[in-house]
C-alpha cells in the first residue's frame, strides 16, 4: 500500500498537507527527522500514521500537561484505546499498572520530568520504540521562545534508550533554534523538511489605537462585526475577565473567558463548549489554545502584543485551521510593549537575587556537586530570596553546572553573564516584533523573513499594508441578539432529554 | 457585602467570637483534618463549613479580612482576632435575609462524599446521553482516569441494558429535585454536560439567573449535599445512585473498625502512646492505624508526627533516588528518622515516587 492508501485508511483523509508527507517519508527511511510545518496543519499525524505503518509504539514527549492530555484524548476519540500517559498526576497503583503494560500501548505520552523515572526509563528500554517524537521541539532552547529546562534532559534519554528514531516537531522556529534543538537532542544527524510558517488563509492587520479607551471601544466594535469563532488575546487575567464582562455587558452574548486561574473542571467546560460551537468568543491568556483543535476558528485578535514574534505566530495559528479564510488582528497602543518589558525582567532572577543566593550556598560549604544539589533541594530558595517559579526553575538549571566546589566565583559571573544575555535576547526579540508592528511593509514578507524563509506567494488578503478588506470578515447576516438571561428554561424538560431520547428529536 | 462568600466568612469569624484566629476559618473552609480544626468547627457549631470551600488561597481570605476592616465589619481584638461589630452584625442579617445560606450544606459529614459523587453522576449522565443515542467518541468532562475507568465499569456491569439504566437514573433523580427550590433546581440542571450541551460554568449561571456567583456555588453544592443525605438514607429507594456512592466517603478504601477507632480518638487530640495505652495495643500497631489514614485521606494532618523539614527531606531523598525502600531513604538521611516517620512520608507523597 502506498502512504496515501494509509492515509485513507486509518485517517479517512484523501491528500497529506504541506510537509507531511515529506516527513513521513523520511521517517519510513529510517531518518532522524527536524520537521517544522506551520501552525495547525497536521504534526501530529507525521508521527501517528508511521506508528501504524510500522506496527511499533511511539513515545511522545510534550511539554505542557494540559497538552498531553488533549492530544492523548484526540487520539482515543478517534477510536484507538491503547494510548497512555505518564504524568505526576497519575496515582501510583495507575502507574504501576501503566507500566506493567507498557509493551501494551501504541501512544505512549510523557512529560520530560517524568522521564527522570529510572523505573520509566527502565520500562521503555525493553519495548522496541518505532518512533521517539519531541513535540514542540523549540522548547529545548535556551534561545527559543519557550525554554523548558527539563527538555534539556532529552538529549541523555535519547543516548539512554539507545537513539530510538527520533521525530522533533515545531511549528515556530529560527534557524539558530533548529540547530540547538538538533545539537541539544545529540547530533548524530537529522534530516530536516522545512515548510514555510506562511499561513497563507490568515490575513494580517495592524490597528493603532491613541487610548486605552478607543481600545476597547474598537475590540467592542470588531467582535460585533467580525464572523466567529474568534479569540481574543490578553497578557493577563485580570484584563481577559473584565473584557469579557464589558463585552457581554455589550450585547455580545456567547462570550467566556479563561485563564489558567479558573478551576479545572470550568476551564473543561469553557473549553468543549468553545470547541462544540456553544460560545462564539473567547477571551483569554496564552494560556488557552496549545492543544485546542477547533477547526473554525475565524478571528484571533491580540488586545495586547505577545512577546516575540514566535507566540505571536503561535497565537494567531489558532486561525483557520480548515484552511478557510481567516484574520490576526493586533491592537497596539504606544507603550504596550511595557508591560512585556516588565515580563522579562521579572521572568529571570536579577543580579542580587543570584548574588544573594551564591553567597548563602557558599556559607553552607559543600563539598561536592552531590552536597550543592541535596543543599538545594531542601532549603527554600525561593521563599529566601523571593524568586518566582520560573525563577526558580532557571536558578536550579544553571546551577546544575557547578562541578568544582572552588569555582562558585566563575559559576555566579557565568551566572549573572547568563541572565543579562538572555535578558538582551528577549529585549531584542522584543524589538522585533515591535517594528513589525510598526513596519509599513508587507508584513508577511517579515513574518517568513523573520524565520529566515521566503514567501512563495501572496495572498489576496495579505496584510493592511499590501492591502486587505477587512469587510470581507465580517459577519453577512447579523444574528439577533440572543439574550441568555431572559431564556426561559424548563429544568425538568431537560433533564428529561438528557437522559431519554426521541421525544424532540 | 458584595458576595455571598464574604458573608458566608463573617458568619464563620461572628461564630467563632473572636476566640480563634483567622486561619482557623481558612482551614475549615479548606477542610483541614486536623484535631484542631475539626474539634473547633464542632465547638463552634460550624462544622457544617468545613471543607466547603478548598480553592480559597490565603491572600484571597486576607484580602477580605482587609476589606471589612476597612469597612467596620470587623475589628481587631487585643489578641489579634477579630470579633464582628454591630455595623457587621446587621450587614450580615440584610445580606443572609435575602441570600440565605443553603439549607443542606453539611461539609464534614458530607463533603467528601460529595465531591467523588458529583465527579461521578457528572459523567455518568454525560456518557448516558451519548449511549442512548448511540453517539460515539466524545471529550468526557471528568479528566480524571480512576473515575473515567469507574464509569466505565460500573455501566458495564448493570443488569440493565443503557436505555433502561437511563430511565432508572432518571426517576432516581427527579423526586430528589423535587424536594429542593425551583433555583436549586435549575442550578443542578444548568451544571451538567450531555450529548445535547456541554454544562454551564458557575459564571455563567450567575448571569443567567442574576446571581453573585459564589453563591451559585455554594447552592450547588448544598444540592449536592442534599442529594448524598437522601440516598444514603434510604438506599433501597436509590438503587442506582447509591452505587455512585460507593467507596467514596471520608477514605477511598473504607477503613478497618480498628483504624476508625484509632482515627477517632486522634481527632480528638490524643497522641499514639495515649491511644495505644487506652486501647491496649502495641504503638506499633496505633502507627500502621496512622500510615493507613496517611493513605487513604489526603487531607490527613500528619504534622504531630513529623515536622515539615524532617518530611521535605525525607520526600526528596525518595524522589531523587526514585526509591520506596525505607532503609535506602534512611541510609540517605542527613539527621535521623524513625520507619514510621518514613512510611508516613511515602504514604503522603506515594504518587510522586
Ligand atoms: N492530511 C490531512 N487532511 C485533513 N486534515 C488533516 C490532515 N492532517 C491533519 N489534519 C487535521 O488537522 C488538525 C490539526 O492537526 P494537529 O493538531 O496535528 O496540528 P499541529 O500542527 O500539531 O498544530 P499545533 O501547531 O497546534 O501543534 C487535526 O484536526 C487533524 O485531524
Ligand atoms: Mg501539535
Ligand atoms: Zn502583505
Amino acid at each position: 500500500m502506498n502512504l496515501e492508501g494509509y492515509l485513507e485508511k486509518y485517517f479517512g483523509y484523501t491528500n497529506f498537507r504541506p510537509g507531511q508527507k515529506e516527513t513521513i517519508m523520511q521517517i519510513m527511511d529510517g531518518k532522524h527527522t527536524l520537521s517544522m510545518l506551520p501552525t495547525g496543519t497536521g504534526k501530529s499525524l507525521c508521527y501517528q500514521l508511521p506508528v501504524y505503518i510500522m506496527n511499533k509504539p511511539a513515545v511522545v514527549v510534550s511539554p505542557l500537561l494540559s497538552l498531553m492530555q488533549d492530544q492523548a484524548e484526540q487520539i482515543r476519540v478517534r477510536g484507538e484505546k491503547r494510548v497512555v500517559s505518564f504524568n505526576s498526576f497519575l496515582s501510583f497503583e495507575e502507574k504501576r499498572y501503566a507500566l506493567n503494560h507498557l509493551h501494551t500501548y501504541r501512544f505512549i505520552f510523557v512529560s520530560p520530568e517524568m522521564l527522570n523515572s529510572k523505573q520509566l526509563l527502565e520500562g521503555l528500554k525493553k519495548l522496541d520504540i518505532g518512533l521517539f517524537v519531541v513535540d514542540e521541539a523549540h522548547c529545548i532552547s535556551q534561545w527559543g521562545y519557550d525554554f523548558r529546562p527539563d527538555y534539556l534532559n532529552l538529549g541523555p534519554v535519547r543516548k539512554e534508550l539507545g537513539y530510538p528514531l527520533t521525530l522533533a516537531l515545531t511549528a515556530t522556529a529560527t534557524p539558530a533554534v533548529r540547530s540547538d534543538i538538533i545539537r541539544e537532542l545529540g547530533e548524530d544527524g537529522f534530516t530536516e523538511i522545512l515548510s514555510s510558517v506562511d499561513r497563507s488563509n490568515i490575513a494580517l492587520r495592524v490597528e493603532k489605537c491613541s487610548s486605552y479607551e478607543e481600545k476597547q471601544e474598537r475590540l467592542l466594535t470588531l467582535v460585533k462585526d467580525l464572523q466567529g469563532p474568534g479569540i481574543v488575546y490578553f497578557s493577563s487575567k485580570k484584563t481577559a475577565e473584565t473584557a469579557a464582562s464589558l463585552l457581554q455587558r455589550n450585547g455580545t452574548g456567547r462570550t467566556a473567558f479563561y485563564h489558567g486561574g479558573l478551576e479545572q473542571e470550568q476551564r473543561i467546560l469553557i473549553q468543549q463548549q468553545f470547541i462544540k460551537g456553544e460560545l462564539d468568543l473567547i477571551c483569554a491568556t496564552s494560556a488557552f489554545g496549545m492543544g485546542i483543535n477547533k477547526e473554525n476558528v475565524r478571528y484571533v485578535i491580540h488586545f495586547q502584543m505577545p512577546m516575540q514574534m514566535e507566540s505571536y505566530v503561535q497565537e494567531i495559528g489558532r486561525a483557520g485551521r480548515d484552511g478557510k479564510d481567516s484574520a490576526a488582528i493586533l491592537l497596539y497602543l504606544e507603550g504596550d510593549e511595557g508591560l512585556q518589558l516588565n515580563f522579562i525582567e521579572n521572568e529571570l532572577p536579577s543580579g542580587n537575587q543570584i548574588r544573594g543566593i551564591m553567597s548563602y550556598l557558599r556559607s553552607k560549604n559543600p563539598s561536592s556537586s552531590e552536597e550543592l544539589s541535596q543543599i538545594m533541594l531542601h532549603e527554600d530558595l525561593a521563599g529566601f530570596f523571593s524568586l518566582n517559579e520560573i525563577q526558580l526553575r532557571i536558578t536550579q538549571h544553571l546551577l546544575q553546572s557547578v562541578n568544582d566546589m572552588d569555582d562558585f566565583n566563575t559559576v555566579q559571573a557565568d551566572m549573572i553573564g547568563f541572565v543579562e544575555k538572555r535578558k538582551e535576547a528577549k529585549i531584542q526579540k522584543l524589538r522585533s516584533l515591535l517594528n513589525w508592528v510598526h513596519t509599513d511593509t508587507c508584513r508577511r514578507t517579515l513574518i517568513t523573513r523573520y524565520f529566515q524563509q521566503d514567501i512563495l506567494q501572496k495572498p489576496e488578503q495579505c496584510c493592511d499594508n499590501c492591502g486587505m478588506n477587512i469587510g470581507a470578515y465580517y459577519q453577512t447576516d447579523m444574528p439577533d441578539n440572543v439574550d441568555e438571561s431572559r431564556l426561559v428554561f424548563d429544568w425538568k424538560e431537560e433533564l428529561i432529554d438528557m437522559l431519554i431520547p426521541g421525544r424532540n428529536e | 457585602m458584595d458576595s455571598f462568600l464574604e458573608a458566608l466568612i463573617l458568619t464563620c469569624l461572628q461564630k467563632v467570637k473572636g476566640e480563634r484566629s483567622v486561619s482557623g476559618t481558612y482551614h475549615l473552609l479548606k477542610g483541614k483534618k486536623s484535631s484542631q480544626t475539626i474539634q473547633d468547627s464542632h465547638l463552634f457549631g460550624i462544622s457544617r463549613f468545613f471543607g466547603i470551600y478548598p480553592v480559597i488561597s490565603r491572600e484571597e481570605l486576607d484580602s477580605f479580612i482587609q476589606k471589612f476592616t476597612d469597612r467596620g465589619f470587623i475589628q481587631k481584638l487585643p489578641n489579634n482576632n477579630y470579633a464582628v461589630t454591630g455595623t457587621g452584625m446587621s450587614e450580615l442579617d440584610d445580606y443572609l435575609k435575602k441570600f440565605p445560606i443553603p439549607v443542606h450544606l453539611n461539609g464534614w459529614a458530607i463533603q467528601n462524599t460529595a465531591d467523588v459523587f458529583w465527579r461521578r453522576l457528572s459523567l455518568l449522565i454525560q456518557t448516558l446521553s451519548h449511549l442512548v443515542r448511540k453517539k460515539k467518541g466524545f471529550y468526557p468532562i471528568q479528566k480524571d482516569i480512576s473515575v473515567q475507568k469507574w464509569i466505565k465499569q460500573y455501566i458495564s456491569a448493570q443488569k440493565l441494558d443503557r436505555q433502561e439504566l437511563s430511565a432508572a437514573i432518571l426517576s432516581e433523580i427527579l423526586p430528589l429535585l423535587e424536594q429542593l427550590s425551583t433555583r436549586e433546581r435549575e442550578i443542578f440542571v444548568l451544571r451538567l454536560s450531555s450529548s445535547m450541551r456541554t454544562g454551564h460554568t458557575y459564571d455563567q449561571i450567575a448571569r443567567m439567573l442574576d446571581l453573585d456567583e459564589t453563591y451559585v456555588y455554594f447552592l450547588f453544592v448544598s444540592v449536592l449535599h442534599f442529594m448524598v443525605s437522601r440516598i444514603n438514607w434510604e438506599k433501597n429507594v436509590h438503587p442506582h445512585l447509591s452505587i455512585l456512592l460507593e467507596g467514596s466517603d471520608l477514605a477511598e478504601k473504607p477503613l478497618t473498625q480498628s483504624t476508625h477507632t484509632t482515627y477517632q480518638y486522634i481527632l480528638n487530640g490524643m497522641d499514639k502512646e495515649a491511644v495505644a495505652r487506652i486501647r491496649n495495643l502495641k504503638v506499633s500497631t496505633i502507627e500502621d492505624h496512622i500510615v493507613e489514614l496517611a493513605l487513604t485521606d489526603a487531607r490527613f494532618d500528619t504534622s504531630p508526627y513529623l515536622n515539615s523539614e524532617l518530611e521535605k527531606e525525607i520526600a526528596s531523598v525518595a524522589i531523587s533516588n526514585q526509591t520506596r525502600k525505607l532503609k535506602e531513604i534512611k541510609e540517605h538521611l542527613t539527621g535521623s528518622a524513625s520507619y514510621f516517620q518514613i512510611r508516613l512520608v511515602l504514604a503522603r507523597y506515594g504518587e510522586k515516587i
